[in-house]
C-alpha cells in the first residue's frame, strides 16, 4: 500500500480552442497539456519545473479537476476521476487539495480569513460552529497565524501571511495530496524560504504528498524528492530530485538547470551555461518530431520528422529524447 | 450552522465604514440627496403624528380649493380636504411603492444576472435575450398595458399581503418591468468575478455553483447593486407617479401621482390652484431627484476610476 500510487495519469491532455470559425485565423486548438503520464506515489513531493507557458499550471487544474481533462485518464488512488461531475468530484475534494500562485487574489476580499478557512469545514464536514471555531484557531497556529486573525480581511495581511492563510484553508480538511501551484513565486526571497520551511513541516507532521509546480529551480531542488521538466505541455524528464540536478539527460533539463544562478564557489569555467536561442514556440504550430527540435543544440534530421516518446532508460529516470546525455 | 463563525471584528469594519462614509459624504449632490431622503422618510414614516390621519371628504376640514393660509398651509383641494395632509400620507405610499418595486426588481435582477453571467453558453444567451426584451421595452408603456389587465383579472377589492390590489400590481408590475439595467450590470461584472482566482479555490474547497454565487460574487456585487438600486427608486417613483396620474393608482390609498391626477380632474391647472398642483408635484421631483443624486454618488465612491482626480 505504500508504494501503491496516490494519483496517476495516463496520457493526459487539456485541449483549448481559440476563436471561432468566424475569426480571422479560424477556430484553433492549443495543446496547453500534451500526452502526460504521472505517477504521484504517498509521501512524495513531486516538483514540476519548466518556464512560463509550458502547462505548469494547466496541467495543475487538470489534476484537480477544475478544468475538464480532454484525453487520457486521471485515476486518484486507481479510481478513476477523469469525468466525474462536480457533485461527484465532492467527498475527493476533502482529500486533494491545491495552494494557488497569487494569495492575494485567491482569497475572496470581501470576507474574513476566518470565513474563508472555514469553508470547507462547512462544505464537507458535519462540525459545530463551535468545533469549526476551535478547528479554525489550530490550523491558524499549524500555519504560523495567531488565532485572533481570524477576524481580519485578507487586505490586512503582507503576502506570506496571505499565503499561510492559503495553506491553511487546503490543509483544513486534512488533505493526502495537495497540489501547489506555483506557491512561493510572488513572495519575496526571504517569505519563500519561511513558506518553503512551513511546507516541509506540515508534510512531515500531516503526512502529506506534495505536487509542488515552480519555475524557480533551486526551490523545487530543495522540496522535492522527484523531479518531472515539462516542455511546451510535455514531460520530456522525469526522475529523482539530486539525480536529475546533478545528470540531467535532455539538452532541455541541461539548459534548464545551467541557467540557475550559483555562488561561485567552485573556479569558474567548471561550470557552463547552455543559452538557448529562439523563443518557445507557439502551443498552436507546434513544431514537427520533437518539440525541442528547434532549440535543441544536438537535434538532427531525425528530430525533426520522429516525436521521441518518454522512456524508462535507466531504473527511475525517464527521458523524452532520442540521443540523451547518459 | 451559522454562517459567522468569527466575532464581528469591530475595528477593520469600522475604518472601512468611516472611510467610505468620508468619500461618500464628500460629494455636494450625496448630502444634499441625504438629508431630503432623511426627511421623507421621517414623514412617511409618521404622517398621523404630524398631520393628523388622513382627510376624506367625511372628515374634510376647509374650504374648497382655498389658497395656502396660517390653517392649511399648502391650502386645499375641491372637496375640502387639505392637501399639507394628503402629500404627508402620500409620502408613505409612494415611497413604499418605490422601495418594494426596488426590492423585487434588485432581486430579479441579481438573479438573472447571476445566474447569465455564471453558467455562461446557452443559459446565457437565452437570459439575455429575454433582459434585451425588457431593455428595449419601455417600462412605463409596458406597465401601462399590464397593470390594468392584471387588476381586471384579480379585482379592486380585498388585500393581498396587507396591501390593496391595486398598489400590489402596481409594485409587482414596476419591479418586474425595471431590472433589466440591473441584470445586464451585474451579469459584466460577475463575468469577471468568475474568472478571479478565489473562485477557483471555493470550487477545489468543494462548494457547489450555487454556493459560490452566493456566498463569493454576491457579496462582491454589492457596491454595484447599491449604486444601481439607488437609480432603480428613481425610475420606480416616476413610473409609479404616471401610472397613477393615469388612474391607475388606488384611490382610498393616494399616492402622489394619485394626488396629481385628482388635481387634474378637478382643473386645479385652470383654477388657478397652484397649491394643488405643485405640492405633489414638488415632492416627487424632490425624492427622484435625491435618490438619482445618492446613486451617482455612490457609483463614485465604490468606482474609484470614476473619481475625479483633484
Amino acid at each position: 500500500m505504500i508504494d501503491s500510487p496516490i494519483l496517476e495519469t495516463r496520457s493526459l491532455g487539456k485541449r483549448f480552442s481559440i476563436g471561432t470559425r468566424f475569426s480571422a485565423d479560424g477556430k484553433r486548438t492549443v495543446h496547453a497539456v500534451d500526452n502526460v503520464s504521472l505517477t504521484v506515489r504517498r509521501g512524495e513531493t513531486i516538483g514540476l519545473v519548466g518556464e512560463s507557458g509550458c502547462g505548469k499550471s494547466t496541467l495543475a487544474r487538470c489534476l484537480v479537476r477544475l478544468y475538464d481533462i480532454s484525453d487520457g485518464e486521471l485515476l486518484f488512488e486507481g479510481e478513476d476521476i477523469t469525468s466525474k461531475s462536480l457533485s461527484e468530484l465532492r467527498p475527493l475534494r476533502r482529500r486533494l487539495q491545491m495552494v494557488f500562485q497569487d494569495p492575494s487574489a485567491s482569497l475572496n476580499p470581501r470576507r474574513r480569513v476566518g470565513d474563508l478557512v472555514a469553508e470547507p469545514l462547512r462544505i464537507h464536514g458535519k462540525l459545530s460552529s463551535r468545533e469549526i471555531t476551535a478547528r479554525v484557531a489550530e490550523l491558524f497556529e499549524l500555519v504560523g497565524l495567531l488565532p485572533d486573525h481570524a477576524i481580519r480581511y485578507p487586505h490586512e495581511f503582507s503576502g506570506g501571511q496571505r499565503q499561510r492563510v492559503g495553506i491553511a484553508r487546503a490543509i483544513a480538511l486534512n488533505p493526502d495530496l495537495v497540489v501547489l501551484d506555483e506557491p512561493v513565486s510572488a513572495l519575496d526571497v526571504s517569505v519563500q524560504a519561511q513558506i518553503v520551511n512551513l511546507l516541509a513541516d506540515l508534510q512531515e507532521k500531516l503526512n502529506l504528498t506534495y505536487i509542488f509546480i515552480a519555475h524557480d529551480l533551486s526551490v523545487v531542488r530543495q522540496v522535492s524528492t522527484r523531479i518531472a521538466v515539462m516542455y511546451l505541455g510535455s514531460i520530456i524528464e522525469e526522475g529523482p530530485a539530486e539525480d536529475v540536478f546533478a545528470t540531467s539527460a535532455h539538452p532541455y533539463s541541461q539548459a534548464l538547470i545551467s541557467a540557475v544562478p550559483v555562488v561561485e564557489t567552485m573556479p569558474s569555467g567548471t561550470r557552463k551555461r547552455i543559452i538557448l536561442t529562439g523563443d518557445v514556440p507557439s502551443p498552436l504550430k507546434p513544431p514537427s518530431g520533437c518539440r525541442f527540435h528547434p532549440r535543441c543544440p544536438i537535434a538532427v534530421e531525425r528530430c525533426r520528422t520522429e516525436r521521441p516518446e518518454l522512456r524508462e532508460y535507466r531504473p527511475g529516470r525517464k527521458v523524452a529524447c532520442h540521443f540523451p546525455t547518459v | 450552522m451559522s454562517d459567522n463563525i468569527v466575532r464581528y471584528c469591530p475595528r477593520g469594519r469600522a475604518r472601512a465604514i468611516k472611510g467610505f462614509l468620508r468619500q461618500f459624504l464628500s460629494y455636494g449632490g450625496a448630502q444634499v440627496g441625504l438629508v431630503c431622503l432623511v426627511f421623507f422618510l421621517v414623514v412617511g414614516a409618521v404622517p398621523n403624528i404630524l398631520a393628523g390621519p388622513l382627510q376624506t371628504a367625511i372628515n374634510a376640514t376647509g374650504d374648497f380649493l382655498a389658497p395656502p393660509s396660517g390653517e392649511h398651509l399648502l391650502g386645499t383641494d375641491e372637496i375640502g380636504r387639505d392637501v399639507l395632509n394628503l402629500v404627508l400620507h402620500g409620502a408613505r405610499i409612494s415611497l413604499t411603492i418605490a422601495l418594494l418595486a426596488t426590492v423585487i426588481s434588485l432581486v430579479v435582477g441579481t438573479t438573472i444576472g447571476t445566474t447569465a453571467g455564471y453558467y455562461g453558453g446557452r443559459v446565457d444567451v437565452w437570459l439575455m435575450r429575454l433582459t434585451d426584451f425588457f431593455f428595449v421595452m419601455p417600462s412605463f408603456v409596458l406597465a401601462l398595458v399590464i397593470t390594468p389587465v392584471v387588476l381586471e383579472v384579480m379585482g379592486r377589492g380585498g388585500e393581498i399581503l396587507g396591501f390593496r390590489p391595486s398598489l400590489f400590481v402596481i409594485i409587482v408590475v414596476i419591479g418586474m418591468t425595471s431590472w433589466s439595467f440591473v441584470a445586464r450590470i451585474v451579469r459584466s461584472q460577475t463575468l469577471s468575478l468568475k474568472e478571479r482566482p478565489f473562485i477557483d479555490r471555493a470550487r477545489v474547497a468543494g462548494s457547489s455553483n450555487f454556493g459560490i454565487m452566493v456566498r463569493h460574487i454576491l457579496p462582491n456585487l454589492v457596491p454595484q447593486i447599491a449604486a444601481n438600486g439607488a437609480l432603480v427608486v428613481a425610475s420606480a417613483i416616476y413610473v409609479e407617479t404616471s401610472l397613477s396620474f393615469l388612474g391607475l393608482g388606488d384611490p382610498l390609498q393616494p399616492s402622489w401621482g394619485t394626488l396629481l391626477s385628482l388635481a387634474q380632474r378637478a382643473g386645479a391647472a385652470s383654477a388657478g390652484a397652484w397649491w394643488y398642483l405643485g405640492a405633489p408635484g414638488l415632492c416627487v421631483l424632490t425624492v427622484s431627484l435625491s435618490f438619482v443624486l445618492i446613486g451617482s454618488a455612490l457609483d463614485d465612491t465604490f468606482n474609484p476610476r470614476r473619481r475625479v482626480i483633484p
